[in-house]
């Protein structure tokens, strides 16, 4: 397959340089697949030496030796291309990057490769959503400057599910124009007062008219992909839901946005005191709110906290996160 | 051509990772952290220096120096080993960060500032070695290069030390108006001697000066050298060579480092090298390479670590067993190695007069001396270093029993005809000065633990005792401490065998002694 004009005078301008770095992963990697590495090349780096051509095209030399490296790891370790587990990360390089010709001309390594671990990370983790990130991604492009694209990264990342880095990404919406943050988070009117009810609330959505939140389902077996071995059991502890899935502990963090699980230790569910939430014939009581259950009450464990109530049964591998809000 | 980049990979942060609590902090920088590097994005960040210095060493072992051979061992749950061979000797596979030593010395050495000898076969890396401790010192490679100084027969002290003017020869009415062309490498913070042992006696004395007082003279001409890290090579440890190094130069070396030998299954990563034209020196990331100042703060902090006093208690019972030796002399303070050393008697007919004792358990029995004042210093320094450089908070007992022989090789010497050398058990200890080391400080770590001396000691009671101080204190409390004095030192003595530690205790005991009957002659005189 043959590349654009902008890569292949680059590639050969720096011929015994590239050859050199391609043949040290070659030794020290005995399964390093050339034809993989050729394939991302030509599909992946391309795009986006061909659009940095366009956009800065003193830069473009810069952009494919960041991202020729770049693509030696991601060759090596198979996270791209040919063979990798998820096209995440080809789908990033090719439809994300593209729109970010210039952020990433001014800051090739930086940008390159912190949006990469950026995808790898949220495909990584349980609950998140990889596919979502990269439309926000998309769609955000035009607001970026190499300046706030991490920002703008960071905040999409909580939009599509990454829950738990809530607080800093309203640190990080703090530091983008308020025009911008409000843009990422589709929201409308004043940034201090959208910023100061996102603080206080963790269920309200500023894109979402309605004051009722959607509940949230996370989980799945370990065969399917999931993260539980055993059916879950869930506890409250001081920082958050605690859930226990045969030899994992996990914590469970939500918000309106999605919810997301993390390993910690097994003392983190053993020492909390079981405190299920209360059971009476229409449901979960919590508060003055009732939750409908819609699955067989033997075998149920439930825990809540101050603005939401968990369930896990004996009959499932996943949990039910259930926003509630006094009316 | 730009650098390879596996030459230029660092290991990540933190090569130590400490245990995490419970608690879960999330930091949303964590995103944007992954298998691909992003240099330029970490521009300006700072690296703890226990951190940089890891970093360093893991650089050094994984890239620049292949030394696969971890025999500084941690573990932090029970290891896993295997009995090997005939002889039955044991294979480690240990469960915590462990460390090869050929990497490991020379970075504690940079970060004391101490000095430390490679020793080991021509072509085993040392001068390498000793070249990267340069370069990570923040000097180019060419200057670290030339700076090196190479011991041979014919080193007059002006070829080490500096030259005089040749005008002023001539002209100068005076000695002080001679001026003096010193030698660069006397400035420079890592200084390396390569073949020391090569070197003519008579400048191995100037040397001597230099390694211990930090300045250089020349026809009455002074030149103060700044504080430095010093990176010896020799091929071997006992001061053989074109000359023999003379006894207070071999004294003045701090740790002694073996490059072990090379492992024909790591011939790959030869080939690299051979190939692409390399030599680590040329690629030392510029993240690991310290500058002046950060040498400075480097020093500092290990200085800072603290050892905890049950750590130096055991670090105290162990000199305690080297130096006594109760046939030496008449008067008590006099019985010691050293008395028999300075009196030039021949040291078989004084251990043949020593009886009674059990010579087979007793450490002591196993050395020809004791420990100096130095050595300890050293020990001390480069315990701390240990701590420091695993990110300990404090020195940890492992700290120092892993460090403590290679600072006591060469400095406490075995007498090859003690009882424990002839147990066919103990053979391989008269070759492998290491492994006899660390098995005197276990056995004196043993006694310690029998003797109880964590929870049962009265000695160390008295002494904590007497430094808080003597103010306000009457005659009554004094007297009745020095009752207490004399009653331990009774049961101390009664129907007991003298052994090192005993030794040092009843002098201790005495020095407490003597302390409180002079203050009570002073209370006296005072009314």
């Amino acid at each position: 397959m043959s590349v654009s004009a902008a890569l292949s005078k680059v590639l050969a301008a720096t011929r015994p340089a590239f050859n050199a770095r391609v043949a040290t992963v070659r030794r020290a990697q005995s399964s390093f697949d050339e034809q993989v590495f050729s394939a991302i090349v030509t599909e992946l780096l391309d795009p986006v030496a061909a659009s940095v051509e366009a956009a800065a095209p003193e830069r473009t030399a810069a952009v494919v030796q960041a991202g020729f490296d770049i693509a030696l790891t991601l060759a090596a370790r198979r996270l791209a291309g040919p063979g990798a587990r998820r096209d995440f990360v080809d789908r990033l390089w090719r439809e994300v990057m593209p729109g970010l010709a210039r952020p990433v001309s001014e800051r090739p390594r930086a940008l390159l490769g912190g949006l990469t671990n950026a995808v790898l990370n949220i495909a990584a983790t349980s609950g998140a959503r990889p596919g979502e990130w990269l439309d926000l991604m998309t769609n955000a492009a035009p607001l970026a400057t190499s300046a706030t694209l991490l920002e703008i990264g960071q905040v999409l990342a909580w939009r599509a599910g990454m829950s738990h880095y809530r607080d800093g990404a309203l640190n990080a919406a703090d530091l983008l124009p308020p025009a911008t943050s409000l843009a990422l988070l589709n929201a409308k009117g004043d940034w201090t007062k959208v910023r100061a009810r996102l603080a206080e609330d963790r269920w309200w959505r500023p894109d979402r008219d309605s004051a009722a939140s959607e509940d949230i389902s996370i989980g799945g077996f370990t065969g399917f992909g999931g993260p539980f071995s055993h059916p879950p059991k869930v506890c409250v502890g001081p920082e958050g839901f605690v859930v226990r899935s045969g030899e994992r502990t996990l914590l469970l963090v939500a918000d309106c946005y999605g919810a997301t699980l993390h390993p910690v230790s097994p003392e983190s569910f053993d020492a909390l005191p079981d405190r299920p939430a209360a059971l009476d014939a229409k449901g979960v009581r919590v508060g003055d709110r009732v939750v409908p259950l819609t699955i067989p009450r033997q075998g149920l464990s439930t825990a809540a906290d101050k603005t939401a109530v968990v369930v896990a049964s004996d009959y499932s591998y996943d949990l039910k996160v259930l926003p509630w809000r006094r009316p | 051509m730009a650098k390879l980049p596996i030459f230029q990979r660092l290991s990540k942060a933190p090569t130590q990772p400490k245990v995490s609590a419970p608690s879960k902090a999330f930091d949303v920088a964590d995103l944007y952290d992954g298998p691909i590097s992003t240099e330029d994005a970490r521009a300006g960040e700072t690296t703890a220096f226990d951190e940089k210095l890891r970093q360093a060493y893991f650089w050094i072992v994984n890239t620049a120096i292949i030394s696969p051979h971890y025999d500084v061992e941690f573990n932090d749950a029970p290891p896993i080993q295997y009995r090997v061979g005939d002889t039955k000797r044991l294979l480690t596979l240990p469960s915590a960060q462990s460390y090869s030593s050929y990497a490991l010395l020379p970075l504690l050495t940079f970060a004391t500032q101490g000095k430390c000898l490679f020793i080991g076969g021509p072509g085993r890396g040392k001068t390498a070695s000793a070249i990267l401790m340069g370069v990570l010192a923040g000097y180019p490679v060419k200057d670290v290069r030339r700076a090196m100084q190479h011991g041979h027969p014919q080193m007059t002290i002006a070829d080490l030390l500096g030259n005089p003017l040749p005008a002023d020869l001539v002209t100068a009415q005076s000695m002080d108006a001679i001026r003096i062309a010193w030698r660069p490498w006397l400035a420079m913070r890592v200084k390396i001697i390569d073949e020391y042992n090569r070197i003519p006696t008579r400048t191995q004395s100037a040397l001597l000066t230099v390694m211990g007082d930090n300045y250089a003279e020349v026809l009455g001409q002074i030149h103060e050298c700044p504080p430095a890290a010093w990176f010896m090579t020799a091929n071997d440890d006992k001061g053989g060579g074109t000359y023999q190094v003379i006894e207070a130069l071999r004294d003045r070396i701090d740790v002694i480092v073996q490059a072990l030998a090379f492992n024909p299954r790591f011939l790959a990563d030869l080939l690299v090298r051979i190939e692409e034209n390399l030599r680590p020196e040329d690629v030392v990331p510029p993240e690991i390479v310290f500058s002046q100042g950060e040498l400075q703060q480097l020093n500092k902090a290990v200085r800072k670590v603290p050892i905890p006093a049950e750590v130096r208690r055991r670090m105290e019972f162990f000199a305690s067993q080297f130096e006594f030796m109760e046939t030496a002399g008449d008067q008590y303070e006099y019985l010691t190695k050293d008395t028999v050393r300075l009196s030039g008697v021949d040291w078989g007919m004084v251990t043949a007069a020593d009886s009674g004792r059990d010579r087979l358990k007793d450490i002591g029995c196993q050395t020809v001396n004791g420990l100096s004042v130095r050595n300890l210093m050293t020990l001390i320094s480069y315990s701390k270093a240990m701590a420091y450089f695993r990110g300990g908070q404090e020195v940890s007992l492992e700290d120092v029993r892993q460090i403590l022989p290679f600072v006591l090789r060469d400095k406490l010497k075995p007498d090859p005809d003690a009882p424990f050398f002839a147990m066919p058990e103990n053979a391989a200890f008269r070759v492998d000065s290491i492994g006899w080391l660390r098995h005197a400080f276990d056995l004196s770590c043993e006694e310690y633990d029998r003797l109880d001396l964590d929870r049962d000691d009265p000695v160390a009671n008295m002494s904590d005792e007497f430094a808080l101080g003597l103010d306000e204190i009457g005659g009554r409390e004094v007297r009745a401490r020095l009752t207490r004095i004399e009653r331990l030192i009774g049961e101390r003595v009664e129907g007991r065998k003298l052994y090192g530690s005993t030794y040092d205790d009843l002098l201790k005991l005495k020095y407490l002694h003597q302390r409180y009957t002079n203050y009570l002659h002073w209370l006296g005189a005072k009314r």
